[in-house]
């Protein structure tokens, strides 16, 4: 097969304006509900409706993303996954039922990039296609260097983060504020920040933040994530910036510009 | 939150960082990670820990390494000693090798490790194989030992892991040299050991180092010639034993000096299991008491377990009630300080002790200094040197304060068993010969009756102190000594005066008399102390089954007991499920190979045994049926039949003591009868739950299906409805068409939850929640719960209260947050919109106690036990109650409560319902705390930028 050579050799002429999406699902009402939103929301869509149309279509057609059901009627989605992995860099989102949460994190750790839980809105599913989007083109070093400001705003309340300053204010109704973060706390959110909207898991966190050793003492993530949204978030028990993916691992808000 | 750990300074780690950065020279050692300022660290030591070469380590250490490259780990081998295996090679394949430097030495070339070129390289990890190793002269840094090279790549911030055999610890040098009679000059100082962050044991049971190195797999360098005879040289079995108790150990008293630091660090107060175990012998005397208190601070010193033993002998079964009180005083006083209290029985204090201590691992043994004649000692042996000689490995403490008691008394008849035969019969006679010389040369002037009645007294000693053989054989010796030398003619045995044969007759009937009834009295003395000794052990039993509570702790229990009476191995099992012929060992002690080994022996005692489980009578070794083998095996017969079997290897001719026709068997045999009725209770048990279980999960099969059929298709027929009206969209104003797409997202998303509750009630009834357990906070899984109802919070009275002294929690994080939500879900549902909700967690007694509080109209106490029975849906749906079938509950099949409680069960917690108070409902679940809670990162200090630059 010569998609490795395909995969490497990206087409210059493309419209930036509007990302290729592939999806690779199964079931029609599916295909046809995600089609019809994406179309609108303007992205191109091309669709399979198998795992073997979906592995072709993912190396002859480009897509910018692909959305991947992780239950293929002819091959296990993790499969798939790592089939495309081998051979493309494009951003995979996987789309999974509840209670698979052992699948996801398998997925994840096979090289897909995020996982939207069905039944799932639209507003869920355009998000997670943007973050995706805009992590493929920092690392494909397509855009302007990776930024290093972070702002996200949710129920009136700003979060700003300077990487480079290594600065971290909230901005409330009461006004703006310096936040005081022990240096591995801001390790971890500096970490999360850089990933800002994606999903990670703990393995993911843990062995960047903590060092490889680290990788199974998911209590030192649970501890500094407990800390962390006790300085971040209005009520801790109710997060908003740090959000649990349960079973799976921590996400950051999306920045507001996405 | 969970309680952190006391802040540990950091500024020695961070001046070490700055030294070793120093040392290395490179500029760019501390840009570590994304440059924030964490690193600076000293590298982690992991140390693949053996007990003798040949287990594995290496091998081991290059998996885990492979294993952590395959993830991403920058691994770099240092050095690692393959001795060309293949196996061990083919390890290496794919990871990074840093080059040798060739060092010239006294005209050979050597290929060693460069620490330096290491630290240049700064792998995440480093692998360098013996830690123990010495440094050829000459080799870069100059250091003359690896475990300095070591030492100095951890300084650079630099995780190492490495390899070592136990016999290289320093402080066990001398041990090892007395075990295995092999001089280790390579050592490494303790210090590193204990010091090490990570410490995996490599082990391998004996035989199976045997196979490898049979099977030429163990590399053995210049000592192969001396070491290789598996019976004989270094790997004999019984050295490769010990060294592995040994590395056991030391890997233990590691974990719990860790576990110590850990509960230091976190005030935990409960009684861990440690290490080391100390024995104290205490005797009714009145210093034991300080005898035991100084061996209690020895205990404490040494972080060990502490067991006060008292010897029980056939002298000191008769105590004064004086005494007695002394004693029980004195074991009171010991339980007290927290030592463990044992009564043994046997014959010579010093062995039983000794053997006691053998079979706990026992590792020191703390005794007074007697206050005894010497003389007494040289005639009659002292009880601490018998100590000591029989001591071997284990170390005697004397302590002053103990004065010869019971305990040292009881030593005396450690003469007797040796003395029973022969030399019984030798000193009778010699005892007679003393007595014939004395008649002729000093009482040549008394009467013959009177000469008669001093040889009877012999006959009378002799039977009290040797028994009825030799005092039989006095007998007929005094006879005939009196006839040859006293009586006329002297100096024959013809007799003159017909009236001495009379005189004969008396003597020897006299003689015999006074030895039956002599032997008598001391067989019933032993066996008054052997039924003193079953009584000791079956009380014991019964103390220890009352607490079991599954077959398996029955089973190991039963077994302890019968190895400790019988010194010897015993297993017990039960007739297995599968095949009616198999048999399930449920517990074995020590080598369990003569039962459960394959070939045609152990298979020979399998089939005895089934025989005796199957014909429910006792069979093998000193029984009339099949007693050629190994074992003695009693069936446990309880009230419903024999429900399984205990066996126990009967050591024939390894101590006169046990006689498989003695009261050892009556002694195995009551611990045989208690086991079987612990079983039969526990297996009731069982089997009860079983069945309530069977019978549950029938009735939620049942509603299941008549549930689904009615409640999936409410919120689908709400679903369709809108959605066909807005089909025709021409009708239909903004608003209507607002409110019908509205009804479509609350109808589907209602559905979602039905089929999430659906799914775990399947689970619950299929029996297959196997929680993926790990450790979270309580504040975690609120937050997960909670997320799906952030709508229908907002705007109602809500909080959440979390004491900052709830300890971590080990639960499924994808599965446990349901309970949190169906809770609330059932408090939004049944409370009106003004009325608060909240909830509260904090830990008490050992668990973590959750509660979901509301302030609505609360339950009725009838309620308060029903509202987690399948189905029951609460008053505010009174009306669909009544008419099932018509109208769905809102409450989705009212599965909710009863999910929590499958779901906090599988936890091994507990769910209640209880009033709130002044008003409301609340629903609590208890989660057990577990330990050990995790180890937790070291708390640091918030700093912001601004003081950062100043």
């Amino acid at each position: 097969m010569s998609g490795s050579q395909l995969g490497r050799a990206q087409p210059l002429d493309r419209p930036v304006h509007m990302p290729l999406v592939l999806i690779i699902e199964d079931e029609e009402p599916i295909r046809r509900f995600l089609r019809a939103t994406l179309e609108a929301n303007h992205y191109r869509v091309k669709d399979a409706g198998n795992a073997s149309d979906g592995l072709l279509l993912a190396v002859t057609a480009y897509p910018d993303i692909i959305l991947l059901d992780l239950g293929l009627p002819d091959g296990d989605g993790l499969e798939v996954t790592r089939s495309i992995r081998k051979e493309l860099h494009v951003p995979i989102v996987v789309l999974s039922a509840r209670g698979q949460e052992t699948d996801k994190v398998v997925a994840l750790d096979a090289g897909a990039d995020d996982y939207l839980t069905k039944p799932f809105g639209v507003g869920e599913l355009l998000a997670r296609l943007r973050v995706a989007l805009r992590h493929a083109a920092q690392r494909g070093g397509r855009s302007t260097e990776p930024s290093t400001l972070y702002r996200s705003t949710i129920d009136g309340r700003s979060l700003a983060v300077d990487l480079d300053a290594r600065l971290v204010h909230m901005e409330e109704a009461g006004g703006k504020r310096e936040i005081r973060l022990t240096p591995m706390e801001f390790k971890l959110l500096a970490f999360l920040v850089k990933h800002a909207g994606k999903v990670l898991t703990h393995q993911m966190i843990l062995k960047d933040v903590w060092g490889p050793q680290h990788v199974n003492d998911v209590q030192y993530l649970r501890v500094y994530a407990g800390e962390l949204r006790k300085k971040l978030e209005a009520d801790p028990a109710q997060p908003r910036f740090v959000i649990t993916e349960p079973g799976v691992g921590y996400r950051l808000l999306a920045p507001d510009e996405l | 939150m969970p309680p952190s750990p006391e802040p540990i300074p950091r500024s020695d780690e961070i001046l070490n960082r700055f030294r070793s950065e120093g040392g290395v020279g490179g500029g760019d050692a501390h840009l570590v990670g994304d440059g924030s300022t964490t690193g600076g660290r000293r590298g982690r030591l992991k140390i693949f820990f053996g007990m003798s070469p040949g287990v594995g380590k290496t091998y081991a250490m290059l998996a885990a390494a492979r294993r952590l490259a395959g993830q991403g780990v920058d691994v770099a081998v240092g050095v690692v000693e393959t001795h060309g295996r293949a196996e061990t090679e083919q390890m290496l394949l794919g990871l990074d090798l840093l080059p040798l430097v060739e060092v010239a030495y006294e005209g050979s070339r050597f290929q060693v490790f460069d620490a330096d070129a290491a630290i240049r390289r700064k792998p995440d990890i480093l692998l360098i194989d013996e830690l123990a190793h010495s440094n050829v002269p000459g080799s870069p840094g100059g250091r003359p030992k690896r475990w300095q090279d070591v030492e100095f790549c951890l300084r650079a911030g630099i995780d190492v892991y490495t390899t070592l055999n136990v016999q290289h610890l320093e402080s066990i040098n001398d041990v090892v040299r007395q075990i295995t009679g092999v001089k280790v000059r390579e050592t490494i100082p303790d210090r590193v050991f204990e010091e090490a962050d990570e410490i995996e044991l490599v082990d391998l049971p004996v035989e199976s180092l045997h196979e490898r190195l049979r099977a030429g797999k163990v590399y053995l360098g210049e000592s192969a010639s001396r070491a290789v005879d598996p019976e004989d040289g270094f790997f004999r079995g019984g050295n490769l034993a010990a060294l592995r108790e040994l590395a056991l150990r030391r890997t233990a008293a590691w974990v719990d000096r860790q576990m110590h630091r850990y509960k230091q660090d976190r005030g935990i107060r409960a009684v861990w299991p440690a290490g080391e175990r100390i024995l104290v012998a205490v005797s009714p005397s009145p210093m034991s008491g300080k005898l035991v208190r100084a061996a209690r601070r020895m205990a404490a010193g040494l972080h060990a377990d502490l067991i006060a033993v008292y010897v029980e002998t056939p002298r000191t079964v008769h105590l004064s009630t004086q005494d007695r009180e002394r004693l029980e005083e004195n074991m009171r006083l010991a339980s007290a300080l927290g030592a463990t209290t044992e009564t043994i029985a046997g014959s010579n204090a010093a062995r039983e002790l000794i053997g006691f201590a053998r079979a706990r691992n026992v590792g020191k043994i703390v005794v007074g200094k007697t206050a005894r004649s010497r003389w007494r000692d040289v005639l009659l042996g002292s009880f601490v040197d018998t100590l000591i000689r029989l001591s071997e490995d284990i170390d005697i403490y004397v302590v002053r304060g103990d004065d010869d008691a019971s305990v040292a008394s009881a030593s005396r008849p450690v003469h007797v068993p040796e003395m029973r035969r022969w030399n019984g019969y030798a000193a009778s006679l010699a005892m007679v010969g003393l007595v014939t010389l004395l008649g002729i040369f000093v009482f040549h002037g008394f009467e013959l009756a009177n000469v008669a009645m001093i040889f009877l007294a012999v006959v009378v000693l002799a039977a009290l102190w040797f028994g009825r053989g030799p005092a039989v054989s006095a007998a007929v010796a005094a006879v005939a000594a009196f006839d040859f030398c006293f009586v006329a003619p002297r100096w024959t045995f013809a007799v003159s005066d017909i009236q001495y044969l009379l005189t004969f007759a008396v003597m020897l009937g006299v003689g015999l008399l006074v030895a039956t009834l002599a032997s008598r009295a001391r067989e019933m003395a032993r066996r008054a102390w052997a039924r003193e000794r079953t009584t000791a052990a079956q009380f014991a039993v019964a103390r220890d089954l009352a607490a079991a509570r599954d077959a398996g702790e029955v089973a190991s229990i039963a077994v302890r007991h019968a190895h400790d009476l019988m010194h010897s191995d015993a297993v017990l099992c039960r007739r297995a499920n599968s095949g009616e012929s198999a048999l399930e060992v449920l517990a074995a002690s020590g080598t369990p190979d003569w039962f459960e080994g394959s070939g045609s022996e152990p298979e020979r005692e399998r089939g005895v045994a089934r025989w005796a489980i199957d014909h429910g009578r006792a069979a093998g070794a000193g029984t009339q049926r099949l007693p050629s083998s190994a074992g003695h095996y009693i069936p446990l017969i309880a009230t419903a039949g024999t429900v399984g079997l205990l066996g126990v290897r009967i050591r024939r001719g390894a101590s006169p003591d046990i006689d498989p026709a003695s009261h050892d068997i009556a002694a195995i045999q009551a611990i045989a009868t208690q086991a079987a009725s612990a079983l039969e209770r526990v297996m009731l048990a069982e089997s009860q739950q079983a069945s309530q279980i069977a019978a549950e999960r029938e009735k939620l099969r049942n509603a299941l299906l008549s549930s689904v059929s009615h409640d999936l298709r409410t919120p689908l027929a709400g679903i369709a409805g809108a959605a066909s009206t807005l089909e025709q969209a021409g009708v239909l104003d903004a608003s209507t068409k607002t409110q019908l797409l509205r009804t479509i997202v609350e109808e589907s998303s209602r559905l979602n939850d039905i089929i999430a509750n659906l799914v775990f009630a399947t689970r619950l009834e299929s029996g297959a929640v196997d929680p993926r357990r790990e450790w979270t906070t309580v504040e975690e899984v609120v937050g997960v719960g909670l997320a799906r109802h952030r709508q229908a919070l907002t705007g109602r009275s809500f909080r959440v209260d979390i004491a900052d002294n709830v300890p971590m929690i080990k639960v499924d994080n994808a599965m446990f947050p349901q309970v949190i939500h169906n809770l609330i879900e059932n408090a939004l549902k049944y409370t009106p919109r003004d009325s608060s909700v909240g909830i509260t967690s904090w830990a008490s007694e050992g668990s973590v106690v959750v509660k979901v509080w509301d302030e609505g109209p609360g339950l009725s106490e009838d309620e308060s036990t029903k509202v987690f029975e399948r189905f029951y849906r609460g008053r505010s749906d009174a009306q669909s109650r009544s008419r099932t079938g018509t109208v769905a509950s809102p409450a989705g099949m009212g599965l909710g409560l009863t999910i929590c409680e499958g779901i906090v069960r599988a936890h091994g917690g507990r769910i209640w319902a209880e009033p709130n108070s002044p008003r409301g409902a609340s629903f609590l679940f208890s989660l057990p705390i577990e330990y050990p809670q995790p180890m937790m990162p070291t708390r640091e200090e918030a700093v912001s930028e601004s003081e950062r630059a100043s």
